[in-house]
């Protein structure tokens, strides 16, 4: 896929998303302006950049680096898992969760290596709660 | 003399050796803290402020300051190893980074530990000799005043493009811009593109975003090349040549003078002069070509501007009273409990909380290079764990980061989300640096903008009848269309001598 | 034979054949048993409430540390902890104006060990203007106490040509539009004094609105804007160092600290009465007892020396008022901002 049309597209889609909603807002003029006025104006250009990038992507052509999305959802599954065991069970839980999601992106997996990652990193929780006060159930 | 004479009586008060105490003890923790990703100065100092409140008043404020400042350098150590940033290292993840990865982390980290003590020791004198008149800069400038200057460090999206056209880092800014709109705007009200979530409310955190975008993205794309790319191997070569040495002076100089003034200014402080001082490097640096792919000078600037505002970040609350950052905010609160009122009386109604500050702060600044330097040895063999381990701990401090700013574990929700986003953007070519300098100035800009024209009732005039917009804005006007005329000289021979260009944008 | 295979196979079935016979044997000690079980659970229930607190208590502060409402519920950590005899632990949940915070306030189990810190602006005013914050004060808060009132300060800057609030008024009639005052926002205490202002004193002023109280002091000091309304503690230093003029307060009395200066009611704007004010409540559905335990215990920290001495350096009145009072404070002033929301059409969606 021609990286530079990702580009384009990929910015005039945020152009869209922010414009769009920014309408709706008061708009106002550049001596009173409201809420809308600088979205607006921002998303247009932002929306310009995106069109010019489109436009050179029919002459030049950049290959673009893969995407392997495999890796970086499974990080993204980790990270909110930990959020919702962490808000609705304790930390500990949440660790032993991100540990072994996040770890099935690594090249190898080793159930075993992952219960000692979480012990460590059970105990710095622990040292952050008790030294710094930080504010989560822990148990 | 008279300068000499306070510095004495403040040494006097910083030399006891509770004082010392405290000094060391905030800036250990303070580095420790700042080290652990995703934790920085806000963070901690507002989750031991409690502490602070059995000891006396200016062991308190001597610890809390090292607190601040030593996170300051351990932010840029995370930064430098890991990719991951705070709120004031996020050029360092540039440069520092790349440095890295050329397997040359020793000097990266042996020349931000020299430039923050450079740095740190210019705010210091900065603030001995200049204090009391400084405080009346922040009086200085009206919201046109910082509009002009905010226009100007856009000019500095420019040069944190390292790769690649500008027109890219100028996408990216304005994106940065559309994502700081999100959020309740202060001129109205009303809650734009909240898409009627509570804790967007109040905007999208800095932390958040640049968490997600620089460590989570890295941590993906080093997944992705499944070189398990471990921070270091082999020998740690710490100590620099002489003529390396020497290069990281003048940065650092540079640097320091940046940030002591951009630390004087309420709302940026360290954040804004790293960036600051990364731009003036590429300007006018004599090794400006190398930076963006690892040079000493980007590093050195940023560590020496990071220190100095955040010193410089003092006078503000000494010398007037008023806070001009969150952690100020935090300072303040500490003084309030120990009763004492900070307002423009202060230095001369507790002077001797002033000099001993200072005085301290000098302390600090040794004690930050004595620890710092040696301890970076050992701090490093801890990565020498390999990364398939490495990498599920930063992903638990990144959490344990965030979570902290606002006690919230929905700002994760926030992080991932960016996480995925800055992955997509580093896929795309696309640099995550314009888009944080972008989300910073954005707001910065509206906010002024629309409040210097209800303060000139609609008036346009008052941009230039002020002075200091005037010329602020006359230099940001000739700067860039120098930077254009110089560009379009540049493409013109370009496509003179190369007939068939494979560049893309 | 057979009722003992049964039974072995299914144990539970022997246990209720065992139970039921028992039943069918002695209904009426039965009826005995379970009253003396229910007299036991209820002794047990009060002894329970008298036994509060027997773990930590939370409280809720639903801004950022280091603010002056964290500042305040810190400084009665010590006092309670000695009377109630268990830490207190001080969480901070910033955002929205105090509305996330409390909203967690409200969602914690009404058992009294979380205990959230609340304030006119968000109790009053906020659920008016954030209709999405997910709470009814009236409805899901029990009010403990109201601690502390306070007024703001209508400062100007000190060389300006307004001495008086009389010179304000007539200046604002001169000059329609002109004269502008600092903001938090709309919506903010700031605001709400100035509007009520405007409509008292029949003049135009445009709000000029800044992110928090540091900004608009300083843009005060340097001349950016004409007056604001200052929270004592920011505000009485740099009326002390000289930098700025003190022309009235907001509340109906005057300021202990400033003793000379006039508050608005005196000074040609008759009937004016803003103060803003901070307590602490607890969900609702927490059972009286602890309600009465957690009230007297906050009652005597705010008044101990220490406090009062806190009170009167940051230019506060100290009230530590019943129960009752709170309750109905809170409700009055609900209504009142509720009328004063819809009349500014300040709704933040």
């Amino acid at each position: 896929m021609n990286q530079l049309l990702i580009r384009g597209l990929a910015l005039v889609a945020i152009a869209l998303c922010f414009g769009i909603p920014a309408l709706t807002y008061r708009v106002g003029t550049f001596s009173n302006a409201g809420p809308g006025l600088f979205p607006l104006l921002v998303s247009c250009i932002v929306g310009l950049i995106g069109v010019v990038m489109i436009v050179r992507a029919r002459f030049e052509r950049v290959e673009s680096l893969p995407f392997k999305l495999r890796n970086i959802f499974i990080v993204l599954a980790g990270l909110v898992g930990f959020a919702i065991i962490a808000k609705h069970f304790n930390v500990v839980g949440a660790i032993v969760y991100l540990v072994f999601v996040s770890t099935l992106a690594g090249s190898d997996y080793s159930a075993v290596r992952n219960i000692k990652i979480c012990a460590v990193l059970i105990a710095i929780a622990f040292a952050l709660h008790a030294f710094l006060g930080l504010n989560l159930t822990l148990l | 003399m008279e300068i000499l004479h306070n510095l004495a009586f403040g040494f006097e008060h910083a030399l006891t050796l509770q004082n010392l105490m405290y000094c060391a003890i905030g800036c250990a923790v303070g580095t420790l803290v700042g080290l652990l990703p995703g934790l920085g100065p806000l963070s901690t100092i507002s989750l031991l402020l409690p502490m602070t409140y059995s000891i006396p008043t200016d062991g308190a404020l001597i610890m809390l300051a090292g607190i601040y400042y030593g996170a300051q350098y351990g932010d840029s150590v995370s930064a430098i190893t890991m990719k991951i940033p705070h709120a004031s290292s996020i050029v360092a993840c540039i440069d520092g980074y790349q440095m890295t990865r050329k397997g040359k982390t020793g000097l990266a980290l042996f020349s931000a530990g020299v430039s923050s003590f450079i740095g740190g020791t210019v705010a210091i004198v900065v603030l001995s000799t200049l204090a009391p008149a400084l405080g009346e800069i922040a009086f200085l400038f009206g919201p046109s005043d910082y509009c002009a200057l905010i226009l100007l460090g856009f000019l500095c999206v420019g040069f944190v493009t390292t790769g690649g056209h500008m027109i890219n880092g100028l996408a990216m800014a304005l994106v940065g811009v559309l994502l700081g709109s999100i959020g309740t705007d202060v001129n109205s009200g009303a809650r734009r593109f909240t898409l009627d979530l509570a804790f967007l409310a109040d905007g999208i955190g800095l932390i958040s975003i640049a968490l997600g975008c620089f460590a989570i993205a890295e941590i993906a794309r080093n997944l992705d090349s499944r070189s398990e790319f471990t921070p270091f191997s082999g020998r740690i070569q710490l100590i620099p040549s002489w003529t390396e040495f020497k290069r990281i002076i003048p940065s650092a100089l540079r640097g320091s003078a940046v940030g002591s003034f951009l630390g004087l200014l309420p709302g940026g402080g360290p954040t804004l002069a790293q960036f600051g001082a990364y731009a003036l490097e590429k300007r006018f640096s004599k090794h400006r070509a190398e930076i963006g792919s690892g040079a000493i000078e980007g590093v050195a600037g940023q560590a020496a501007a990071d220190e100095a505002a955040a010193r410089t970040s003092f006078i503000p609350l000494m010398s007037i009273g008023i806070p001009e950052n969150a952690v100020m905010a935090l300072m303040l609160a500490a003084f309030i409990v120990k009763g004492i009122q900070p307002g423009p009386n202060m230095i001369g109604q507790h002077p001797e909380l002033f000099w001993g500050l200072v005085a301290s702060m000098w302390i600090g600044n040794c004690f930050l290079l004595v620890l710092n330097v040696p301890m970076v040895r050992y701090l490093l063999s801890v990565f020498k764990i390999p990364y398939s381990v490495l990498f599920p701990c930063i992903l638990f401090f990144c959490c344990i980061g965030t979570f902290s700013v606002n006690n919230n574990l929905d700002d994760i929700y926030i992080t991932a989300a960016f996480g995925l986003v800055g992955y997509v953007f580093l896929r795309l070519g696309l640099e995550p640096a314009p888009l944080i300098l972008g989300f910073i100035l954005g707001p910065m800009l509206e906010e002024n903008f629309r409040r210097a024209l209800v303060i000139s009732r609609g008036s346009f005039s008052i941009f230039v009848t002020r002075p200091i917009s005037a010329s602020l804005l006359a230099i940001t006007a000739a700067f860039f269309v120098w930077q254009i005329s110089a560009y379009a000289r540049q493409a013109l021979a370009r496509r003179a001598s190369l007939p068939a260009t494979h560049k893309g944008l | 034979m057979e009722s003992e295979d049964f039974a072995r196979r299914n144990r539970l079935g022997a246990s209720t054949v065992q139970v039921s016979r028992l039943k069918r044997c002695i209904p009426g000690e039965l009826r005995l048993v379970t009253a003396a079980i229910c007299s036991a659970l209820l002794v047990g229930s009060v002894l329970a409430a008298e036994e509060f607190p027997s773990k930590p208590i939370r409280f809720i502060v639903p801004f950022p540390a280091g603010s002056s409402a964290d500042t305040r519920t810190r400084q009665l950590v010590a006092p309670l902890t000695k009377s109630l005899k268990q830490p207190i632990i001080i969480d901070n949940h910033p955002g929205a104006a105090g509305s996330i915070g409390t909203a967690v306030g409200v969602k914690a189990p009404a058992d009294g060990y979380t205990v959230t810190y609340i304030v006119t602006t968000s109790v009053a005013v906020g659920p008016h203007v954030y209709k999405d914050s997910g709470f009814d004060p009236r409805r899901d808060l029990i009010p403990l106490i109201v601690a502390m009132k306070t007024a703001s300060i209508l400062a100007v800057k000190a060389d300006s040509a307004i001495h008086s609030v009389s010179d304000l008024i007539s200046s604002a009639k001169a000059n329609p539009g002109k004269l502008t005052y600092g903001t938090s926002g709309p919506g903010s205490p700031q605001h709400l004094m100035g509007e009520r202002l405007k409509k008292l004193a029949k003049i135009q002023l445009v709000p000029v609105p800044y992110k928090g109280d540091a900004p608009t002091l300083t843009d005060l000091v340097a001349g950016q804007i004409d007056m604001t309304f200052g929270p004592p503690p920011a505000t009485l230093p740099l009326i002390d160092a000289g930098k700025l003029k003190a022309l009235a307060v907001t509340s109906p009395k005057r300021m202990a600290r400033l003793p000379n200066t006039p508050t608005l009611a005196e000074s040609g704007v008759p009937g004016y009465d803003e103060v803003m004010w901070y307590g602490y409540a607890v969900p609702a559905g927490t059972p009286a007892g602890i309600v009465k335990r957690l009230h007297e215990a906050l009652r005597a920290a705010l008044l101990t020396p220490e406090f009062r001495q806190f009170t009167e350096l940051n230019g506060g009145e100290l009230v530590a008022s019943t129960q009752e009072y709170a309750a109905e404070l809170m409700r009055r002033d609900f209504e009142r901002y509720g009328q004063i929301v819809r009349e500014l059409d300040l709704r933040a969606d």
